[in-house]
């Protein structure tokens, strides 16, 4: 009798060893979850836990307001009205050329169709850009586009694309007739291509039906072309004085086999809001209706490639939603802080624990023992919510927390679903476990499917919200048939 | 009908109704950044107090609702927005905080802007595609798992399940006056993942009596 009685006080007190070991690991993780680990940093105690990283409605905004400009730009014109550009002072003094201020936006362009439709290019460029979340507002009388970005490392990147006009031209480079413009433009986009020497980024601009048609004759008009030396003077005297010179600008001449064979290039300039890209010819016919434009020099580190991708994305965000109707002036940019602060989420995170705190209470007036167990594990799965969002760098947003609570409700589901299977399976905790699982992710098998549909759209309250869904699920699912399992099976199994 | 569907049907049908009256007659509330607003940035060159702040505003502005915000990472400027700013109500605001702060705000610095709204449909634009790719993909999960159910039948029920929780939350919203807003979204979000499960379990009821029947 003794001994049996000793051999069950030594089975107890393993049990209690066991369950209390579980119950302090539970502890030690729902301190780091909820509290952190502090270190001193320079004086000062830091946590060391990952921060979570908050959406633009808890975190704060970068608010840039677009004024349509009121200002004027200084235009050169020759005796006809020719606009004349990067003429020089000497040429303007020399040639009598007329300085006029001409209005950056005519009257008769500033209407409500034109402030919409500069709001949507906006839009349009927020997305390509992948600005997960904004908010744009118009205000119809004046034109004034508001726009809220989040506060990162590609905010001021992203503000100075914002107001470019976008104006995209093909010109002839002698007569400045305008070939191919933005309506020709079906998209543009940034491609890379690797060699042996490095990366070397390429902008390619793909034509709609119109445009490709027009590329190609292009193409084929404007190419280095050989021509006897006598027949280009020829042409060279018949032109006027002023074509001579262009002309000669345009004509290169290189030592052949046969001196007596010219190359004449007719070259076309892109232009991207009045600057002036590049001045090229064609070496082949261009069939496809896609421009391939090289950026930079072949890259051979990242911060290189780096630049050369930032340098082309900005042509392609400019090219692909068409120009801007207006010109847009930055009245401000400034960071506004969110008005919900710390102490408010803080109001949140008690509420939670409060509500917590009475599930828990209910689990242990109905269930006792078993009823506690389950609450302390139930606390530590919130720890380790908290710390894997952190660590998966899921944002948090308002949407997002109040995924974590559906989650925390879903959980106490799950907990007073196994006790209660516990209880009909006469303390088999394995076949109450299992089935608790099957039916429990038969019914939130929906709510998975949600979940993983959410985490792949780009706006990040709705991805924030998909991912918030799937890690608890996930979390419920392991933590549950470790921890949980085993506190329940070592108080009802091990006797 | 079981007495609890009854009292539940009659519950959403008056709410549906009244909800519906509403909307035609005064429409949805808006929340404060949803409408059209008058705004004032004031540099107090020091860091202030919201609480104090929201005194001061609760002062002027009386019941207007009022939203206040720092500006840049000194919290030394504030950005302060409400539905109206009159002459006398920004005359007095720039008083009550030079005074509480011992600092001389000049009334020029402080201008009243035009904030223009953000539209409603601009909120839920985001969020249209998802879902609806997320309902059909759920829908059609549905159909499949219980196609002993008649598919068709299951299609019809899940569809009116998840609709009618949405319009029925956008009644509650109109007739109890809760503003669209930031919290918008995020209820609607409870709500459908909340009709999915509600679907989930009637198809599961509905299978086990079929069972039930069957095996009688």
């Amino acid at each position: 009798m003794k001994k049996e009685s000793k051999k069950t006080n030594s089975k107890n007190a393993i049990k209690r060893v066991k369950i209390l070991t579980i119950c302090l690991l539970v502890v030690l993780i729902s301190m780091i979850g909820f509290f952190g680990i502090y270190a001193q940093n320079r004086n000062q105690m830091s946590n060391k836990v990952k921060d979570y990283s908050y959406s633009m409605a808890l975190k704060g905004t970068r608010t840039i307001i677009l004024q349509v400009s009121a200002g004027t730009t200084e235009v050169v014109k020759d005796s006809e009205g020719n606009v004349i550009e990067n003429a020089t002072e000497d040429e303007i003094k020399e040639k009598g050329y007329i300085t006029e201020e001409v209005p950056n936006n005519k009257e008769e362009d500033k209407t409500v169709e034109n402030y919409k439709k500069s709001k949507k290019i906006i839009e349009k460029r927020l997305d390509y850009l992948g600005v997960q979340e904004y908010n744009v507002s118009l205000n119809e009388e004046t034109g004034e586009i508001t726009v809220e970005i989040p506060e990162d490392s590609r905010t001021d990147v992203i503000v100075s694309k914002l107001n470019v006009m976008g104006k995209f031209e093909i010109i002839d480079a002698e007569t400045k007739e305008v070939l191919l413009d933005n309506s020709n433009i079906k998209s543009s986009d940034v491609l890379y291509n690797r060699t042996e020497t490095g990366t070397r980024v390429f902008l390619e601009i793909s034509f709609n039906k119109e445009g490709k048609k027009k590329l190609r004759d292009i193409s084929k008009t404007y190419v280095k072309t050989e021509v006897e030396n006598n027949s280009v003077e020829n042409n060279v005297e018949a032109n006027s004085t002023t074509e001579n010179e262009t002309v000669e600008n345009n004509t290169t001449t290189e030592n052949t086999d046969e001196e007596n064979k010219q190359t004449i290039e007719k070259k076309v300039t892109m232009k991207i809001d009045g600057q002036e890209i590049m001045s090229t010819s064609f070496d082949e016919e261009m069939k496809e209706g896609k421009l391939q434009l090289s950026v930079g020099q072949v890259a051979t580190d990242t911060s290189e490639l780096q630049e050369y991708v930032t340098e082309a994305q900005n042509v392609a965000v400019s090219l692909n939603d068409g120009n801007l109707p207006l010109k847009y002036n930055v009245l401000k940019n400034q960071y506004i802080l969110s008005d919900i602060t710390k102490p408010d989420l803080v109001i949140v995170e008690i509420v939670m624990a409060v509500a917590m705190l009475v599930g828990i209470i209910i689990l242990i007036a109905e269930y006792k023992l078993n009823g506690l167990l389950t609450g302390i594990a139930y606390i530590g799965l919130a720890a380790i919510y908290t710390l894997l969002i952190r660590y998966a760098n899921v944002t948090l947003s308002i949407e997002s927390i109040f995924g974590i609570e559906i989650m925390l409700v879903l959980n106490y589901i799950f907990t007073l679903r196994l006790l209660k299977n516990i209880e009909n399976k006469d303390n088999s905790v394995n076949k109450a476990t299992i089935e608790t699982y099957k039916k429990f992710f038969n019914m939130v098998l929906p709510i998975c499917i949600l979940s993983i549909v959410f985490c792949f759209v780009r706006w990040i309250t709705i991805s924030s919200f998909g991912m918030i869904l799937f890690w608890g699920l996930v979390i419920i699912a392991i933590y549950n048939a470790i921890i949980t399992r085993s506190l329940l099976k070592i108080n009802l199994e091990e006797k | 009908m079981k007495k609890e569907t009854k009292i539940l049907v009659a519950m959403i049908a008056i709410i549906l109704v009244v909800g519906i009256i509403v909307i035609f007659a005064k429409g949805l509330a808006f929340e404060l950044k949803y409408s059209n607003l008058k705004k004032v940035e004031i540099n107090l060159g020091k860091e202030f107090d919201r609480t104090d702040i929201k005194q001061i505003t609760n002062e002027v502005f009386g019941e207007q609702p009022v939203r206040i915000q720092e500006i840049e990472v000194y919290k030394d400027a504030l950005s302060i927005t409400t539905t109206e700013i009159t002459e006398e109500q920004r005359q007095e605001l720039v008083a009550k905080l030079s005074e509480k702060y011992e600092t001389e705000i000049k009334i020029e610095s402080v201008e009243i802007e035009t904030v223009s709204n953000t539209r409603g449909r601009d909120i839920i634009r985001p969020y249209i595609v998802p879902f609806i790719i997320s309902a059909i993909i759920i829908i059609a999960y549905f159909m499949i798992r219980y196609n002993k159910l008649n598919c068709f039948k299951v299609l019809g029920q899940s569809f009116a399940i998840i609709a009618l929780a949405q319009i029925v939350l956008l009644c509650i919203m109109a007739f109890t006056r809760m503003p669209v807003g930031r919290f918008t979204i995020p209820s609607v979000l409870i709500v459908y993942v909340l009709s999915v499960y509600v679907a989930t379990s009637k198809f599961e009821q509905d299978i086990k009596k079929n069972m039930v029947k069957e095996n009688k």
